[in-house]
């Protein structure tokens, strides 16, 4: 078991190849040396010169040779061949037939062996990947990246916890009381729990939890209040180094609300009587002093609870976001990551071919997909199968005779050397190329499949428009906030309808100045060496025989790209002696970044211009 | 772990495919690189029982099957009066005897002999004997 699934597959190959090399050998062999066990006898009469003349030729021969038996057996008649070659198979053929189906019995055995010698293991690793490929609602697609591995399982770990604060919640009948409940959150987040955790939320906890109670060493522990404190106080510390992580501040939440009504039982109990043991007493201490670190944390907490709908609309949205993209880049179904189930068209004929062609490409993915494990089998197969036919028709030939040649023996020959040559190649190549990426002397780059590139595509088209933004997204309207991220992302790509407007400002500007445009988005010609161009500097929105022209929006977003243009541009009107125009379609709002810019270009005499919208 | 089996199978395939494919591809070579050749053991000419006889013992010590397409005496190719039988196909490694046998007015004392045979790569191959 320990032998790695390449290497047994390489092994396997090898073993295979060998065997048939050997086969051919051994038939090779046992052909050419067969004994000449057959005499034969001919008596020719013939004239010579007109004279009758008796020839008698003897020989011994190689048994049951279809060319020599036709023409012995004949009593020297006669026969082409074409017919005696071609009509049997010989002892040669079926030696080689018997090898190559001892060779594909042999093989095929081989493969049952080392699937059963590998174990399931391998099997149903396989299997889960084909599963979570076709199941892809309920698992992670292994084809996914691991930020959006992570950021899905994150979201589940969220429900999963979710759903057990929900369970756990006071207002529920079956509520046990807040002791039992502590003790029940003990018993199940110490490392010395009864039973495993079941949930992905439990078992994260429950490492939580195991690194927290490691770290404590105050001798109140051997309460139960205590010991919830402490957790608590941990988890608060926790909290505010990653206040991200939503499933630990729901735990947080509930285990606050128990832990103030056991405050409450304590302090009345500790008000109302001597008999308060000093057990009880060091409990209730310890759990007031958690409790103010708690406090701090309570708004942390119900603000992941809240945020909890947000993020699960937007999980929605996303997912719808991605499969518009897939089918948008003709995606396969499964690259979402979620079902997506294809409705034939009923339209007109040619939707309908359309919706044929596309469940045709689906159904071939699918086979694809469930082909792909297996691909080094079949490939093997395939060599061997070109071998062993080649083979066969090479034995078929390899005792050629005159006749057989003549009549296109040596076109089989050729046929079959030829498969024979392109098979063995294809063995040895693969062997070797095989063997060689495993050992690292030669580590190919392995190809992206479609999915994983389209999906990257798209993670990485959201993740601009995200950065885009600039902000969370934790917005309050989420689907607002989607869309303006696609207005920003496609005004950044076509530079927006505003620029558009800003740039006919300009031209109109510039007609009533009389000033005649230049060029359009070109860079300036070099003053000095007159054939080249200054692209360095950029390439201005206008330029004019005075003036560089350059059109801006009015917006902040425009800032973090603006400023080195504006450089640029001032450095290259000083080289070519013209005036630097920073044209804005509206004049910036009130307390914008722009008016600082403003305020430099125009205190260093640089023009600045407004369109007003 | 894995790289020590995988060196391991990558220099014994190594070994063992530049074994087969030299051996195999010699095959090869000497499929079209094949000669033919007919070697003489004996010839004699003999007068037995009032009839002129002339024995050839000879081989195929060729690489491939011998075609006969016809038997000459003298230049002049025997012409069979029944069926025909030839082209006639001795393998590789075959030893055969032919006999010519004529009545001494056929096959006159004292004159010379030159049995040919002739094959289908258009070859002769002749020995001369001369009739007691």
């Amino acid at each position: 078991m320990a032998i790695n699934i390449k290497v047994g597959r390489i092994a396997a190959i090898a073993l295979f190849s060998l065997l048939l090399f050997f086969l051919t050998s051994a038939t090779f062999t046992l052909v050419r040396c067969q004994p000449n066990s057959i005499e034969r006898d001919i008596e020719i009469e013939c004239k010579w010169n007109g004279a009758p003349v008796g020839a008698n030729l003897k020989w011994t021969e190689p048994e049951e040779d279809p060319a020599i038996i036709s023409n012995a057996d004949d009593g020297g008649k006669p026969k082409s061949g074409t017919t005696s070659t071609n009509t049997a198979i010989n002892t040669q053929q079926a030696l080689m037939l018997t090898g190559a189906s001892a060779g594909a019995a042999l093989a095929g055995g081989g493969l049952l062996v080392k699937k059963k010698l590998e174990g399931s293991s391998s099997s149903e690793q396989e299997a889960k990947q084909t599963a979570s490929i076709s199941t892809t609602s309920s698992t992670a697609p292994k084809y996914l990246s691991d930020s959006a591995r992570s950021y899905r399982e994150g979201l589940e770990l969220n429900q999963n916890d979710l759903k057990s604060s929900t369970q756990s919640q006071p207002s529920t009948p079956k509520q046990p009381s807040p002791t039992t409940q502590s003790n029940q959150s003990n018993t199940q987040n110490s490392p010395k729990g009864d039973g495993p955790p079941t949930t992905a939320g439990q078992q994260y906890m429950q490492k939580q939890m195991n690194s927290q109670s490691s770290q404590q060493s105050q001798p109140t522990q051997q309460s139960n209040q205590s010991s919830v404190g402490n957790q608590n106080e941990l988890t608060a510390s926790n909290l505010a180094a990653s206040a991200a992580v939503v499933t630990k501040e729901l735990l947080m939440q509930k285990q606050m609300e128990s832990i103030t009504k056991q405050s409450a039982s304590s302090t009345s109990a500790q008000t109302g009587g001597a008999q308060q043991s000093t057990q009880a007493t060091a409990s209730s201490t310890s759990t007031s002093q958690n409790l103010g670190l708690l406090a701090s944390s309570s708004s942390a907490a119900r603000m992941a609870a809240e945020m909890w709908p947000q993020r699960q609309k937007e999980f929605e949205q996303l997912a719808k976001q991605r499969s518009d993209l897939a089918a948008k880049f003709s995606v396969p179904s499964y690259c979402t990551g979620f079902a997506y189930s294809y409705t034939a068209p009923t339209g007109n004929a040619w939707a309908r071919l359309q919706g044929l062609g596309s469940a045709i490409g689906n159904g071939i993915d699918k086979v694809r997909v469930a082909v792909k494990p297996y691909t080094p089998y079949i490939v093997g197969a395939t060599c061997i199968a070109i071998i062993l036919v080649s083979m066969f028709f090479t034995g078929g030939a390899t005792a050629p005779t005159a006749p057989t040649i003549l009549a296109g023996g040596g076109v089989s020959i050729s046929i079959g050397q030829g498969a024979s040559l392109v098979g063995t190649g294809i063995v040895v190549t693969g062997l070797g190329l095989y063997t060689a990426h495993n050992l690292g002397i030669m580590n190919y780059p392995r190809q992206q499949s479609f999915e994983a590139e389209h999906t990257q595509i798209i993670e990485q088209s959201t993740s601009e428009l995200r950065e885009e933004k600039g902000s969370g997204h934790y917005g309050e309207d989420v689907a607002q906030e989607q869309l303006e991220q696609v207005d920003i992302g496609k005004d950044r790509l076509t530079q927006g309808e505003k620029h558009d407007k800003s740039v006919e400002q300009v031209e109109a500007w510039l007609k009533e100045q009389d000033e005649p445009i230049l060029s359009r988005g070109k860079s300036e010609w070099d003053p000095v060496c007159t054939k080249d161009r200054l692209s360095k500097y950029g390439y201005p929105d206008i330029i004019t025989k005075d003036y560089i022209i350059e059109c801006k929006v009015g917006e902040d977003r425009e800032l973090a790209y603006s400023k080195p243009q504006i450089k640029d541009y001032t450095q290259l009107a000083e080289i070519v002696g013209k005036r630097f125009l920073l044209w804005f379609f509206k004049h910036p709002e009130p307390g914008s970044r722009w008016w600082q810019i403003i305020h430099e270009l125009e205190e260093c005499g640089w023009l600045v211009e407004y369109g007003d919208g | 772990m894995d790289r020590i089996v995988s060196t391991i199978i990558l220099v014994s395939v190594s070994i063992t495919l530049a074994v087969a494919l030299s051996t195999y591809y010699a095959g090869l070579v000497n499929v079209f690189m094949r000669y033919e050749e007919i070697s003489f053991d004996l010839a004699y000419a003999a007068l037995r029982n009032g009839e002129a006889e002339i024995v050839l013992n000879f081989r195929n010590t060729g690489q491939e099957p011998l075609t006969v397409v016809a038997i000459a005496i003298n230049g002049a190719d025997l012409e069979p009066t029944g069926n025909n039988p030839f082209p006639l196909e001795l393998p590789y490694g075959t030893k055969a005897r032919l006999r010519l046998h004529a009545s001494p007015e056929t096959f006159v004392s004292g004159v010379a002999y030159e049995v040919a045979i002739r094959t289908g790569s258009e070859r002769t191959y002749s020995k001369m004997v001369v009739m007691p």
